[in-house]
């Protein structure tokens, strides 16, 4: 995984990403007891487009160029299927922005903080998300305060309280 | 089993999730690969193919 994020590093460096940060199951799994998972997802803010367009295509040109390739919606970086999300809301904005600055063994990367993990799963919703969440909660360490507030900016309170008091 | 002894199971397992928890990242992304290798064979079974991640699993992988 080092040689992956040392990619990754390369690419922010080199301006193909602005920033990035690692979410998903492999962030959870930064906080929380590991589980099974087969993706690493990175979120990225990208460079501004003349169009205002998100697109990825500079990503994968950028990784095709250094010899790595698309694997269905991913890219098989140095060994681990990579799948990129755009920071496509608001959450995700202030996430990537919030993310904090960890390492991988030698090697420096960023994590979104535990509490915009824990408002990413209210917002995506979905039974896994629900599934993660209860476990994520108990275990990981979360700024009650911090998430409060995160909760209350993106309108997320309610379903948040739902699913607590359900568990 | 009495209702003692399965209190003391579940709270040693919740004990057991909570070390795993505090787990060095590193520790943690080894225990996956494991989980991806048991679990793939299963999943193959069921006709499923998965890619376990394949990089070195050194103490600096």
């Amino acid at each position: 995984m080092e040689a992956t994020l040392k990619v990754l590093n390369e690419l922010e460096r080199d301006g193909v990403i602005r920033r990035y940060a690692i979410g998903g199951a492999v962030g959870a799994i930064f906080y929380m007891e590991p589980f099974l998972t087969y993706y690493l997802d990175v979120f990225v803010l990208l460079p501004q487009t003349s169009g205002g367009l998100l697109t990825l295509s500079p990503i994968y040109e950028a990784l095709k160029q250094r010899g790595y390739g698309e694997d269905g919606e991913c890219v098989l970086i140095e060994g681990m299927p990579v799948q990129f999300l755009p920071a496509y809301n608001p959450l995700l904005e202030e996430a990537l922005a919030g993310a904090r600055e960890t390492r991988y063994a030698a090697t420096v990367t960023r994590v979104l903080r535990a509490e915009h993990l824990a408002a990413i799963m209210v917002q995506t919703g979905r039974d896994k998300d629900r599934q993660r969440f209860s476990t994520f909660m108990r275990e990981a360490e979360v700024d009650a305060d911090y998430l409060r507030g995160v909760l209350e900016r993106h309108q997320l309170t309610e379903r948040f309280n739902t699913w607590k008091n359900a568990n | 089993m009495e209702e003692r002894e399965l209190n003391q199971l579940l709270a040693a397992k919740e004990r057991r999730r909570h070390e795993l928890a505090r787990l060095p990242i590193e520790e943690k992304i080894r225990a996956v690969i494991r989980l991806q290798q048991m679990a793939a064979p299963i999943l193959k079974q069921r006709g499923k193919h998965v890619r376990c991640w394949n990089f070195n699993l050194s103490p600096h992988a």
